[in-house]
């Protein structure tokens, strides 16, 4: 069938290119900065999500012809996705509640009281970052599974009824999510916390409020911004998240979206293509107006926390409760983070992991590692994407929290801009890695980026664009404009402004981002195993080769070495700016 | 003088025979002379070292450790470099249709199943098998199945992998160590099993289409009533029956029984023989190296990689090779051929029953 050629008439092409002159006269140098931030990034996130879209509308995927279908979206009426749904956001929404019940008051007292060994819990705290979702599930099947759990076998030994722990259930998969929840809450709550001007919580104390005042009429709503964003985000990521609820939850009959999505595609004679991409997007539609909500909530409010008449930090002394604060923090780390952490050591040196018998400790996992020269590459490339994404996501991220923060024009823009900063995460990674597939192969013109390292790196930064850009969101917003517009009405220009007046207030929550950005490049496997070229493979995905051999001792013999370099890359990270935030570090500073 | 007329026209019927038998009739079914195929290896063996590199995509996932070990050797041998690029099947078809779709093909080799190949075949990304010298080699029924399914021109059966059981010795006493697969079906196993999964393409697959056409649909039945857990992450699920987690795999792919021989577990093939399948390699229709591909998947007929599968117990596609695996595999792949899956074209059909059946 032949369509029929659109047909414009010269007099409607006047008047637009009339119209759109007219619009750019009232452009001037300051609107540069919005458009050029506000198209890279809809171009980042949207050009995948377009191609999935694409692949959701027809009957073949994109590089095929197929015809106009909905078909894909009829699936929503199946009462197995309707299921599926329900029970993820059952799960997601636990896991996001539980996460903040613990991450709130940790990192509030980590922050902002003299709890001893602040430093310490902090690190600890925030470690399950740094461990894979599928050795950390591995973790809790040796310690917690109904049959063989080391936890279960005392009722066993002592013929108790049993099981004593069942970490495959519902209950346990929001435990497992929670703790990902928590490491991130924590690293994300911990620097604007500690920010935050003492004269404030002062102020109410003096007027005569209690502590539980201060902390809910002053605290509280002074953090919306950064609870709100990160709880968003770890609500978004239970919706997205695959390992955990693959090896949690479905031993435990619980299936959760992701999972769900990923059957279409890989467990089926032919992958669903269309279905998986239709389900994408509608739990991408549904996610949308909770964070619409939250940006509608978050405009027009100011959170201002330190401003440019000085500001002291103060630490709260909690006498002698100090040390039950310290049994908390250290409580909870053994449970969630040393436990996995020496289970991760113990599978390492063990030459079975979970097997006892004559000689079952070696170093021969270390050394196999070391030897093969197919992960060291990967470490290689690793580290220059990690290292390249990551520092130019948060370059981008502060740009777009700038923009989203401090910008005054361009209102739609920006909305536009918020909303596609949360996109990312509203989709399972194993779709937006089929997307970012489509659009970097189908590429038109000269333009190679399919089979490059590049490829990568850029999937990357739009993967980290929603965490980095909550971080820096949520810490600008603490800052007073005052700052800046002082130093400009010195004489600065604004990039010297934010660079030298923004940037320094800002470095714990940059610190924050730049790490959990490499972090989540480090660990990410759905992208980079659709998108990694032979020679450009990443540790993620030689890691899964590893366990798709049963190589899982020598994956937990990775994951220790990575766990020590990524703790060290954090020490170092967190010295650098000492000089630079000096004045907001001791306890009575600043004024 | 009949006599010798009547020698003189044997021997030009001879003459005549034996030309047409050497020329005429491998002329005939698209085989050149030996000379002529010395002489095309030989300039195929000369492009490849020319092109000096090959990317080679690893559906199997790693499970099939020898693919990246015949990729050293070959680099070793040829000093052309291999990158093996490893993924799961699923994501090797529609990188591969991609590729080839959009005209910036990566890569010039992939390793695949029956189930995999037949709808790269459909998408019509794959070019024939070419001549290769040793793929005369490939076991006569081998190569007869997959003419039967249709794959022949497109897959070449390199390799072939057995399903048995994997038990913890721990757990399950000598005497009720399974020796049939019937044996499963005793209330013992209930709740005991970990299972690859049969709802998809993979062991799970094979062994529920070997098992269905042996023993009928009633048998599958009263496993899945034994409620067996699901899962793909086979290697995963060996540790887990070393580990005690489990008292037996079902089936358990030969091919991981060297990741958990150090535990407490056991192999089993059970009395009415071991399901399996063919795997092997296929050349996408536009690749970079294409000699170098070419020389690649020869190089896996050799002896030497063909008898390392022996060593990772999977069983070589070279007729008579596994007779020559170490003396305690040996044993395992000398087991009774059961069975393998129906037509690919009919796996939809397969699937859709796996699924009613294991909900």
């Amino acid at each position: 069938m032949e369509g029929t050629p659109l047909e414009v008439k010269p007099s409607a092409l006047r008047l637009a290119g009339a119209a759109l002159r007219k619009r750019a006269r009232g452009w001037g140098g300051r609107d540069v900065f919005p458009i050029a931030l506000g198209g890279a990034v809809l171009l980042l996130v949207l050009s995948p999500v377009g191609m999935l879209l694409y692949g959701s509308l027809s009957t073949s995927p994109p590089g095929d012809v197929g015809a106009l279908s909905g078909a894909g979206f009829a699936a929503l009426g199946d009462p197995e996705v309707r299921s599926v749904f329900l029970e993820t956001l059952v799960v997601a929404s636990g896991a996001t509640a539980l996460s903040l019940l613990i991450a709130a008051p940790l990192s509030w007292l980590i922050a902002r009281t003299d709890v001893p060994l602040a430093g310490l819990w902090e690190n600890l705290l925030t470690l399950p970052l740094f461990i894979p979702p599928i050795l950390l599930a591995v973790a809790w099947s040796i310690a917690a599974s109904p049959r063989a759990g080391l936890v279960n076998r005392l009722p066993q030994v002592l013929g108790l009824p049993g099981p004593l722990v069942n970490i495959y259930t519902r209950e346990g998969l929001i435990w497992f999510l929670a703790q990902y929840g928590v490491a991130f809450q924590v690293s994300v709550l911990t620097g604007p916390l500690r920010a935050l001007d003492a004269s404030l919580e002062e102020a109410g104390r003096v007027s005569g409020a209690g502590q539980g005042v201060v902390l809910r009429r002053i605290l509280l709503p002074l953090m919306f911004p950064v609870i709100s964003n990160s709880a968003l985000y770890a609500f978004a990521r239970g919706v997205e998240t695959f390992e955990g609820p693959l090896l949690i939850g479905l031993p435990g009959g619980i299936k959760t979206f992701a999972v769900y999505v990923y059957e279409r595609i890989h467990h089926r004679a032919r992958p669903e293509y269309q279905v998986a991409s239709a389900l994408g997007i509608a739990a991408l539609l549904l996610l949308l107006p909770l964070m619409a909500l939250q940006w509608r909530v978050v405009q027009g409010q100011t959170f201002h926390a330190i401003g440019g008449r000085g500001y002291r930090v103060t630490r709260l002394s909690l006498g002698p409760w100090r040390w039950v604060a310290a049994g908390l923090c250290g409580l909870y780390g053994a449970i969630s983070i040393l436990f996995p952490a020496l289970v991760l050591l113990f599978g390492s040196l063990s030459r079975m992991l979970g097997v006892f018998g004559e000689n079952w400790l070696t170093w021969e996992h270390y050394r196999n590692l070391l030897r093969d020269r197919y992960l060291v590459q990967a470490v290689q490339n690793t580290l220059l994407v990690g290292l390249t994404g990551a520092s130019a996501v948060v370059g981008l991220g502060m740009g777009v929290a700038y923009l989203l923060v401090r910008g005054r024009r361009w209102a739609r823009l920006r909305t536009a801009v918020n909303l596609a900063t949360w996109v990312p995460v509203g989709i399972p990674g194993v779709l937006l890695g089929l997307g970012f597939l489509w659009t970097f192969a189908f590429l038109p013109g000269p333009f190679q980026l399919y089979g490059t390292i590049w490829a990568l790196v850029i999937a990357d930064i739009t993967l980290c664009l929603p965490v980095t850009v909550r971080i820096l969101q949520g810490a600008l917003a603490q800052l007073n404009p005052d700052l800046e517009e002082s130093a400009r009405v010195c004489g600065v220009g604004l990039a010297r402004a934010v660079w030298e007046v923004v940037f320094p207030l800002l470095w714990p929550s940059v610190v924050a981002a730049w790490l959990l950005s490499f972090l989540i490049i480090l660990r990410e496997v759905s992208a980079s195993i659709m998108l990694a070229a032979p020679g450009n493979q990443v540790l993620a995905v030689a890691l899964v080769v590893l366990v798709n051999q049963g190589r899982i001792e020598e994956v937990c013999a990775a994951a220790v070495l990575t766990l020590i370099g990524v703790v060290g890359l954090r020490s170092a990270l967190t010295r650098i700016p000492s000089t630079r935030t000096e004045p907001r570090r001791p306890p009575e500073a600043g004024r | 003088m009949h006599g010798r007329g009547g020698f003189g026209l044997r021997l030009a019927g001879l003459v005549l025979i034996g030309t047409l038998v050497v020329y005429g009739i491998p002329g005939m079914l698209g085989w050149a002379a030996p000379a002529d195929r010395a002489g095309e290896w030989a300039r195929v063996v000369e492009a490849a070292k020319r092109e000096g590199r090959l990317v080679v995509y690893d559906a199997f996932g790693g499970a099939v450790p020898t693919v990246q070990y015949a990729a050293d050797r070959f680099e070793a041998t040829y000093g052309i470099k291999v990158e093996v690029a490893v993924m799961r099947a699923s994501e090797s078809i529609e990188r591969i249709r991609v590729e080839q779709r959009a005209g910036r093909p990566i890569a010039d080799l992939v390793t695949v199943g029956p189930s995999t190949v037949r709808p790269m075949m459909e998408e019509g990304v794959l070019r024939p098998v070419e001549f290769l010298p040793s793929a005369i080699r490939v076991s006569p029924q081998l190569r007869a199945k997959m003419e039967e399914w249709g794959l022949g021109q497109h897959m070449l059966t390199t390799l072939v992998q057995l399903y048995g059981i994997l038990i913890n010795t721990n757990l399950v006493r000598p005497e009720a160590e399974p020796r049939s697969w019937m044996d499963l079906l005793d209330s013992r196993w209930r709740g005991q099993m970990i299972m690859d999964d049969p709802r998809a393409p993979g062991g799970g697959y094979v062994f529920f289409a070997a098992a269905y056409k042996q023993l009928g649909r009633r048998y599958q039945e009263a496993l899945a009533e034994q409620r067996p857990f699901l899962t793909r992450a086979i290697a995963e699920a060996a540790t887990r029956v070393a580990r005690g987690e489990f008292a037996a795999m079902v089936p358990f792919a030969l091919g991981l029984y060297p990741r958990v021989r150090g535990g407490p577990v056991k192999l089993l093939i059970p009395r009415e023989g071991a399901p399996y399948v063919h795997l092997g390699l296929s050349f996408p229709a536009r690749s970079p190296h294409p000699n170098a591909a070419r020389l690649f998947a020869e190089f896996f007929l050799s002896r030497e990689i063909q008898l390392r599968l022996t060593q990772d117990f999977i069983l070589p596609a070279v007729a008579g090779l596994g007779a020559q695996a170490p003396q305690e595999i040996r044993p395992y792949l000398r087991a009774r051929l059961w069975d393998t899956i129906d037509d690919p074209r009919r796996d939809p059909e397969w699937l859709r029953r796996a699924a009613e059946i294991y909900r």
